[in-house]
């Protein structure tokens, strides 16, 4: 991963940071914590069951991603797999 | 079942003494006691982490929490774990950067260091403490009622099977130290989620299968399957008072912080943050379908009595006895670390001579371990809010504790006694001396938005000093 540097790395990583922030307050918002709605379901789930869910998958797939970009030492300068 | 737990009883305790038997061998130095020789890789560590994160609250309370409260209990928990794991990336770094060339000798210390001033140590311990014990007594009085409730012909009283996991918790712990509570937990993860999980799908089987719980569920109250839920608690000032409280469990309790120590390397803290997210979703799914089915066939039933019946009554005999030993195991992982780790913090606070001996941190856990035996006799079995409380109330340390990490410049003492009274403004609205509200907010987030906003403050107001 040569094309990415550290500057670029911790660029994206803060983009990701932003991008978790935008996710927490959506799920927050009346978007998904919205009283007596249920549908559209998926796999029968409810709205904000399978809402949840998908934003918890989201914010544990941006942990992967960000534990990634900070590479082996958390630095953004270290080698990264 | 008698038998089944029996055979399952035994082989759970058997694996426990040999782990501790076998750590004990292991342990050569006051650094492999205390810190289990700072060197976990990401197997170990994430089931250490995991397991002492996710206890008897998890499942016994997260249970009863859904079945009162609906789908919206998800966003309650693991959407807050998420949020948890993604702070370890920065905050673990920080603090291992911080401490990499000193003894951890716990927060307290870090703190006294950091700031310059007994006292930020001091309220911190206090903070863990005041929080803490009654966290660890919540769960043994949880499951020793539970006990006493499913094995009425035993004739064992609650206070005795409270003895009983106390004493075996202290036993391998100041036995084994660190690394035979990390094994334990190892073993205590596992069966938590093998337990969870089996008895998840036995509740589904019972209920008819996926599609029928969902239509049986709106069937019996529809509110169940949105926020805020049937009795109107799981609101976005209560989710984001939550969020903040449970994201803040690794910068504010001892037992988890120290694990981002002890990892081997940030590769595998960072591992195992992302397995720790996983790990969450695994556990809270299933306590969501037990839950369910203790909304559709135990509505109105007490926690104890619905608890009683959805992971023992109703299940094969087999499976009641792995409940059981679930339970047990899920309350021994937290309480162990958590003792543990206060009495690390203890030490911490200690003079050196006195800190360098292993002796005091003994003397410390049985100490803290006696005070929740008597707390648990007075608890209420109210898991999930007495928990909430707890996370709450620690989570007030966390922008003293993130100022004093990110700065390498003097903070002075405002944080320092900003937090005491933040702590104590919390203890006074738990008493309802003051309101446990402010402007619909309630005071546990407002406290926590003024501590950040006075911990931001503060670092400005010193940058260039």
């Amino acid at each position: 991963m040569e094309t990415l540097t550290p500057k670029r790395r911790k660029l994206y990583f803060n983009l990701l940071v932003g991008l978790s922030l935008f996710v927490v307050i959506l799920s927050f918002s009346p978007l998904i914590l919205s009283k007596d709605k249920i549908e559209p379901t998926i796999f029968e789930m409810p709205y904000t069951l399978w809402t949840s869910i998908l934003a918890t998958l989201i914010l544990i797939i941006f942990t992967f991603l960000g534990g990634w970009l900070r590479g082996d030492k958390g630095d953004f300068t270290s080698k990264i797999d | 079942m008698q038998k089944w737990l029996l055979i399952v009883g035994l082989t759970y305790l058997g694996i426990l003494i040999f782990l501790s038997w076998y750590s004990q061998r292991k342990v050569q130095s006051k650094e492999d006691f205390i810190m289990a020789g700072s060197k976990l890789g990401l197997i170990l560590g994430f089931m250490t982490f995991s397991a002492t994160l996710f206890s008897a609250f998890t499942l016994m309370g997260m249970p009863d929490f859904s079945r009162v409260h609906g789908v919206g209990s998800w966003m309650f928990l693991a959407f807050s774990d998420a949020g948890m794991v993604f702070l370890i990336l920065w905050f673990g770094y920080t603090l291992r950067k911080r401490v990499a060339n000193v003894e951890f000798k716990g927060m307290s210390h870090l703190l006294q260091e950091i700031y310059g001033l007994k006292w930020a140590g001091y309220i911190y311990f206090l903070a863990v403490f005041i929080f803490l014990v009654p966290y660890v007594a919540i769960q043994i009085r949880g499951v020793a009622v539970f006990l006493e409730l499913g094995f009425e012909d035993l004739q064992v009283p609650a206070w005795l099977w409270s003895l009983g996991i106390v004493g075996f918790v202290l036993l391998y712990s100041s036995a084994g130290g660190l690394k035979a509570i990390v094994y334990a937990d190892f073993v205590q993860g596992t069966s938590l989620l093998i337990v969870v999980w089996l008895i998840g799908f036995a509740c589904l089987e019972n209920l008819g299968g996926w599609s029928n719980m969902f239509s049986q569920l709106e069937a019996k109250n529809v509110a169940l399957l949105s926020a805020p839920g049937p009795k109107g608690l799981l609101t976005s000032p209560f989710l984001i008072a939550s969020f903040m409280a449970i994201m803040m469990i690794p910068v504010t309790q001892p037992q988890l912080s120290t694990r981002l120590v002890i990892m081997k390397d940030i590769k595998a803290m960072n591992k195992m943050a992302v397995a720790v997210g996983f790990f969450a979703m695994l556990v809270i799914f299933p306590t969501l379908i037990i839950g369910f089915y203790g909304a559709i066939n135990y509505p109105d039933a007490s926690a104890s009595d619905f608890i009683g019946h959805a992971l023992i009554k109703d299940q094969a005999p087999i499976l009641g006895a792995l409940a059981v030993i679930g339970l047990f195991a899920a309350a021994m992982s937290t309480a162990d670390s958590q003792l543990f780790a206060l009495g690390n913090e203890l030490r911490g606070l200690l003079s050196n001579k006195m800190g360098e001996s292993l002796l005091p941190i003994r003397l410390a856990v049985l100490g803290f371990a006696a005070s929740a035996l008597l707390f648990s006799l007075f608890s209420s079995d109210q898991l999930v809010l007495l928990a909430r409380v707890s996370f709450a109330g620690t989570a007030l340390t966390g922008p003293l504790i993130i100022l004093g990490l990110v700065t390498s410049k003097p903070q002075g003492s405002f944080m320092v006694w900003t937090t005491t009274l933040g702590i104590i403004a919390f203890l006074m609205a738990q008493a309802t001396i003051i309101p446990l509200k402010i402007g619909g907010l309630g005071i546990d987030l407002c406290l926590f938005l003024i501590l950040a906003l006075a911990a931001v403050g503060n670092y400005w107001v010193r940058k260039d000093k």
